[in-house]
């Protein structure tokens, strides 16, 4: 499991399917993720279970659904106090999802 | 109608913002657009944050640091700077369209620099895809923009950026289950005939034999691995390999939920691909570069490239290379011409970076099996979740390219726009057909290069018709 060396700013919360993690403001979603022990984020018909690989933003696989939006790569975003975070589900049965 | 900026550049990295501070010495006005939360691009990645805590980071090492002089100089040039802002398109004559916070916008320039940097090259080996399994350079990030690491980690690959991040692995106390160095072969003629031009970059290559020797002594260190497997149903739980050479050759196996996989890194090319410019398939990289001049000039008037979105070199050639750009944009535009003395330095200082650059290249080649994937089961397009015999069984259908293949079984056709399995369809469409690589075409990549939803473009319609009409 990952592990952070220091705590570089203040405690937040967010969510993890309604499941509260500690943050620290400023840190990316998909690295709170992984401190969590969370590695699989999405979950597609066509592809079973992913998680972060690039933590660059170029392979899409960290995707996630952030308060009312859908697919956001969490390696790309920032931790907010009270962010509510879920599983990204694709059962379109291939890889582009059809977002609302 | 005037521009709304003399130079707009496409990404904050060392190249980005040493283009900018030359650019902005001639008096310029210079809009920064970086999809990332701050500026520094991967390799000095939230240096302005560690820079507060520089001791309890001292792990990030020296050549980290010294991104912070070059960081001060460009907040510090007058520059507009936008972070987390996703270029999409680039029209012609020069407009880019961009999105921010969620809001899409088109914006025009009289010149634009692509200073779009490198991303690692996919490494499709079996299981690669499951959670667990992440690149060197992920587990890089990790550790500068969340000062955090995994414990019992292994690393599998090869080459410059894979010894540094398992030192600063080291410095910061991390335990490491194991290191499968796939890499350093001296035995082509090629890699021979590249070293005494690397001999003149000493301290460079002393560097590098230092960090190999401490990994040596300091963690379970297997050489000449190959047959690699990522094993795991839901995650990744452990990795099998061989290692040695010849007779000596024996199999391992290391149960460790992380594995990190590097093996080289290539030029980022969507966003130039996309946009009309002329690309060439470079030999030793094993990877398609832009088209462009001595001083960054493309194939299309007024887009300029900077740093390792034209080919591989690293940070300190990347940083040259934007000032050298920076200074041929001031000149296309205004006919000003920066200082002669600064401009020699600067191109000096960008054949001594690539002076050791072919040798790294075939010193540190990647992997043939990661190239040309073997096992049938492996995924090669990630976001399809298409495998290697479904690829193979498209392609034997008689498929002719890459564009026809996306008809045929979707790949390429997901949201990363092909930058996971473009090389490897690639690869495995020339190795089909027995067709050089360089004569086996890319994708044809077309705007937007970043998934857009349908509520941006009706905004940005929006928006364009308010300021015609």
């Amino acid at each position: 499991m990952f592990r952070q060396l220091d705590t570089p700013s203040s405690e937040i919360t967010i969510f993890w399917e309604d499941r509260p993690l500690s943050a620290y403001q400023g840190e990316l979603v998909a690295a709170v993720l992984l401190r969590h022990g969370i590695h699989s984020t999405h979950h597609g018909q066509s592809t079973g279970s992913r998680g972060p690989y690039c933590m660059m933003g170029v392979c899409f696989d960290c995707l996630v659904d952030v308060d009312n939006q859908k697919a956001i790569q969490a390696c790309q975003i920032i931790a907010n106090d009270g962010m509510r975070l879920n599983r990204h589900m694709n059962m379109a049965g291939t890889g582009h999802t059809h977002d609302a | 109608m005037t521009p709304d900026y003399d130079v707009i550049i496409v990404g904050a990295g060392p190249a980005g913002m040493a283009s900018a501070i030359t650019a902005r010495q001639s008096n310029l006005s210079v809009l920064v657009l970086d999809d990332q939360p701050d500026h520094g691009g991967q390799v000095w990645r939230n240096i302005r944050q560690n820079q507060q805590h520089h001791q309890m980071r001292a792990f990030l090492g020296k050549d980290y640091w010294k991104g912070h002089q070059l960081t001060k100089d460009f907040l510090n040039s007058g520059s507009d700077i936008t972070h987390q802002a996703v270029v999409w398109q680039i029209s012609h004559p020069l407009s880019l369209s961009v999105t921010i916070a969620g809001i899409a916008q088109s914006l025009t320039a009289r010149a634009i620099i692509l200073a779009t940097g490198a991303y690692e090259r996919p490494v499709p080996l079996p299981g690669w895809h499951l959670p667990g399994v992440m690149t060197v350079g992920a587990a890089q990030t990790l550790l500068k923009a969340s000062s955090s690491g995994a414990d019992g980690a292994v690393f599998v690959g090869t080459g410059p950026l894979f010894y540094l991040t398992i030192t600063q692995y080291l410095d910061a106390g991390f335990s490491i289950a194991g290191v499968c160095d796939t890499g350093a072969r001296l035995n082509s003629l090629s890699t021979l005939a590249a070293l005494p031009l690397a001999l003149t970059q000493p301290n460079m290559l002393r560097k590098g034999l230092s960090w190999l020797r401490r990994i040596k002594a300091e963690t379970p260190y297997y050489a000449h691995v190959s047959d690699i497997r990522l094993e795991g149903k839901e995650q990744v739980e452990a990795v099998a390999f061989a290692y040695g050479k010849g007779k000596t050759k024996e199999n391992m196996h290391i149960p460790s939920s992380h594995v990190f996989l590097h093996q080289g890194v290539i030029p980022n090319v969507n966003l130039s691909m996309a946009s009309g410019l002329a690309h060439q398939w470079h030999h030793r990289q094993m990877c398609w570069h832009p088209v462009c001049d001595r001083h960054g000039a493309s194939s299309v008037e007024g887009i300029y490239i900077a740093g390792d979105a034209g080919g591989i070199a690293g940070a300190g050639a990347a940083v040259a290379s934007g000032h050298i750009t920076g200074a041929a944009v001031a000149k296309a535009l205004t006919r000003a011409t920066s200082p002669k003395r600064a401009l020699w330095q600067h191109r000096i200082k960008r054949l001594h970076h690539r002076a050791l650059r072919p040798f790294l290249d075939q010193f540190y080649a990647p992997l043939p099996e990661t190239l040309i994937p073997r096992d049938e089961n492996t995924i090669i397009c990630r976001c399809e979740g298409l495998t290697q015999a479904e690829v193979t069984t498209a392609i034997g259908m008689g498929v002719a390219g890459p564009n026809q293949l996306k008809a045929y079984c979707r790949a390429g056709m997901g949201r990363c726009q092909g930058r996971m399995c473009g090389l490897t369809v690639q690869a495995l469409l020339a190795d089909h057909h027995k067709t050089p690589i360089q004569d086996m075409p890319y994708y044809r990549l077309r705007p937007p290069v970043r998934p857009v939803t349908i509520a941006e473009l009706a905004a940005l319609h929006q928006a364009d018709h308010d300021i015609s009409g």
